[in-house]
């Protein structure tokens, strides 16, 4: 019976291990704009040194949700869920540069002054897929829309309103604060070697 | 069962004296037992280690302040790095930092895996996945948990992937070569060396990626303690090396080394708990014994009489985990095959052989005489010890009599009169002595077993007394002490896993077909089922699946650590 109750709790354990590892959410923090102190920004702003804006979740609608993170020197990459778009159905990336070919420029949404917008719908049916990339200063973030099949491509709108623009220079304020050093890269002072 | 026919009256066994010579000695309150039960220095100092990160952690967790002190400690120690940067030192250490590059330690991996499969060290392979998994796992979980960024206040010169705290690569490349170490090196000097290496080899990467300023000092060294405490907590925890031994020479996995310390342990147990001058040990028998280490022990007698043999079985923890999924095994693929519950202690383990070999003395059949059991190491290492048949050879390479075989048939009924089966009747358990014959190894014999169990016990060791003479002349003396209809039963119910290995084996070597000769001799009998479903197989089944499945999951979620 102990040696039962120890395996049960064992199984238990693995399968809670697993389900946090295999999930995609897990202890994964989501990079949300109010949260200026979240380490996950200092991660992506040194994953990028030279980008001056940092891609940030300011809200989820309805239906949406944090997909998981994976961030790397040179690219940074976030991905939202989506009950009616799908798993993974917009993908979030910041790069130091974009390949814009093929596609349109159009105006900055009013969170994107500063950028230039460039959009590059992919197809419509039988399922939305496109790009919509903003550029600035020493980076560019792309937004890729890979929406489940017969989503309403109108679903883009809802994310593009719920991303936003992290300044780079908002973090590199807070490092200097907490704990006081410098976060190297755009923005900030000389860093040694 | 046919009460009508009683064995044979015979003589009683003549056992030897034992053969103490000196007064058994207590052991007082407070010494330590012959073979202490000891986590090398080295497990201790890992130990510490990962016990003085997680505390750190736990504080870096808490308390802010503390979390911004190291992170400028280790940011001052990054800039005296800095400052000693030079181009061919850079080119050196990013050379360096190519041994923890994801595609290194995955070669590395697989080169590791293919040569375990090559030499068939099934063990060793699955804790090798499993270190590999749980570090993957415990990395990737703290790593998040604590979500540090990468060094701050100095320029990063390689490339780096996720949180540094722990370090991901120092940590994958550490258990990767620890396990290395312990599934491909032979123990000693060899293995000794090789832990030089690799702490050499990731001292000098942890020294290469704190120069480049992608690991802080102490996220490299969290990684690198993280994965060799996991690694060596695994392996020695599963692998102990004087079971699982890494040798390039055939033998068997289960069988402790009585060399050393260990060897010292029995000679000085032997002569407290039983008062037994053991002046040498032998492994003997290993080739036909995978559940417990068989010695045969010299020991010294009174007076001038010569020096006497005695046996010895040695058991450890890992024979009793080894019987649990034999059982379990037997359990799952038979149903009715395994019908008693395993044992949950090695004490237990010895105390039932020492118990079965005191009823079959008791009840006068040809077995050792029980001399008692030594504790080698307490709750962890038992040996029992017993009379030794000097100069008896295995039945399969001695001249088998007609009284020999006589004593076989009376052998089986005399048990089932007492209510008892031996379930392992093999030649490697039946010796002749002179032109008697002993029965070794009572281990698995069954109080009170089900008709089945007795069954088969008849049918083996007629089969057994055949494999030297013939099937004829072994049926017509059963007649003496079987029915037909008893015999009948007897090879109804055996068939295939029935019979024990090395018996199916010999019968195949000697290209006879005793079932079937024997089920021509005998009346007609319908087989006797050995599949039968409860609600525990049922169950075992099931969990079994859930658990393996569970594996599965996590090789899969984990599978980018080997791709």
């Amino acid at each position: 019976m102990r040696r039962g109750g120890i395996t049960l709790v064992t199984v238990i354990a693995v399968a809670a291990l697993v389900g946090c590892t295999a999930g995609e959410d897990g202890w994964e923090r989501a990079p949300l704009c109010i949260n200026t102190d979240d380490s996950v920004f200092v991660l992506i702003a040194q994953s990028v040194p030279s980008a001056t804006e940092l891609p940030c979740v300011s809200e989820f609608p309805a239906g949406w949700t944090f997909g998981g993170t994976d961030i790397s020197s040179g690219l940074s990459r976030f991905w939202l869920n989506s009950d009616r778009g799908g798993i993974h159905a917009v993908e979030v990336s910041l790069q130091d540069s974009c390949d814009t070919a093929g596609a349109v420029e159009e105006r900055p949404a009013p969170d994107e002054v500063g950028t230039r917008v460039f959009v590059r719908p992919d197809s419509l049916t039988p399922s939305f897929t496109g790009v919509r990339f903003l550029l600035f200063v020493g980076g560019c973030i792309a937004y890729t829309f890979r929406f489940a099949s017969g989503a309403s491509s109108t679903l883009a709108i809802e994310t593009i309103e719920a991303l936003s623009l992290l300044p780079r220079a908002a973090i590199v304020a807070e490092v200097r604060k907490d704990p006081g050093l410098t976060l190297c890269g755009a923005g900030a002072p000389a860093c040694a070697g | 069962m046919d009460a009508t026919r009683p064995a044979q009256d015979r003589p009683p066994i003549e056992h030897p004296r034992i053969p103490a010579r000196v007064a058994p000695r207590r052991r007082p309150s407070g010494e330590a037992p012959p073979l202490p039960h000891q986590l090398g220095r080295t497990g201790k100092f890992w130990l510490i280690m990962v016990g003085y990160f997680v505390v750190t952690a736990i504080g870096v967790l808490t308390f802010p302040t503390f979390a911004r002190l190291f992170e400028r400690w280790d940011t001052e120690r990054l800039r005296w790095l800095a400052a000693i940067r030079t181009q061919w030192l850079t080119d050196t250490t990013l050379a360096v930092n190519v041994i923890a590059a994801s595609w290194t330690i995955r070669l590395l991996r697989w080169g590791t895996f293919a040569a375990l499969i090559a030499f068939r060290r099934w063990r060793h392979l699955l804790v090798y996945l499993a270190s590999i998994i749980a570090l993957e796992l415990l990395t990737y979980q703290i790593g998040l948990g604590i979500g540090r960024p990468r060094p701050l206040g100095v320029t990063i010169l390689a490339q780096w992937t996720g949180y540094s705290m722990p370090s991901q690569p120092v940590a994958g490349l550490a258990v990767t070569l620890i396990g290395m170490a312990y599934t491909l090196v032979v123990p000693g000097k060899r293995r000794f060396q090789a832990k030089w290496a690799i702490g050499i080899v990731l001292a000098a990467v942890c020294f290469s990626r704190m120069y480049l300023a992608v690991d802080q000092p102490t996220s490299a060294a969290f990684g690198a303690i993280l994965g060799v405490a996991v690694g060596l907590t695994a392996f020695r925890w599963f692998t102990p090396n004087d079971v699982f031994r890494v040798t390039y020479r055939r033998g068997k996995a289960a069988h402790l080394d009585v060399g050393g310390a260990r060897g010292e342990a029995i000679v000085r147990a032997a002569k407290d708990q039983l008062g037994l001058d053991v002046i040498a040990i032998k492994p003997v028998g290993l080739e036909g014994s995978g559940g417990s280490t068989p010695l045969r022990m010299t020991v010294t007698t009174p007076d001038d009489e010569p020096d006497r043999y005695v046996f010895a079985k040695l058991y450890a923890k890992n024979h009793v985990r080894a019987d649990r999924w034999y059982k379990l095994g037997r359990a799952i693929l038979y149903g009715a095959l395994e019908d008693e519950t395993p044992f949950g202690t090695v004490r237990r383990f010895v105390e039932y052989e020492d118990y079965t070999l005191r009823l079959m003395y008791d009840e006068g059949l040809p077995a050792p005489k029980p001399y008692g059991i030594v504790e080698i190491t307490p709750e962890r290492e038992y040996m029992i010890v017993m009379e030794f048949f000097d100069d008896a050879v295995e039945i399969g390479d001695a001249e088998v009599s007609d009284h020999v075989i006589d004593e076989g048939l009376q052998l089986v009924r005399r048990m089932w009169d007492i209510g008892l089966a031996h379930r392992d009747v093999k030649p490697a358990n039946l010796m002749v002595q002179g032109d008697e014959l002993r029965l070794i190894d009572v281990f698995f014999v069954q109080v009170r077993p089900s008709p089945w169990r007795q069954a088969v016990d008849l049918a083996n060791m007629m089969m057994v007394l055949a494999l030297r003479t013939d099937a004829p002349r072994v049926y017509e003396q059963a007649l003496r002490y079987f029915t037909p209809e008893e015999i009948a039963e007897a090879f109804g119910a055996t068939r295939g896993v029935a019979s024990p290995t090395q018996l199916r084996s010999l019968m195949k070597q000697h290209g006879v077909d005793l079932l079937t000769a024997f089920r021509e001799l005998a009346p007609p009998h319908p087989p006797i089922r050995i599949q039968r479903w409860s609600v525990r197989r049922v169950v075992l089944t099931l969990w079994v699946l859930f658990l393996a499945f569970i594996a599965l999951g996590l090789v899969a979620s984990n599978w980018n650590a080997f791709t």
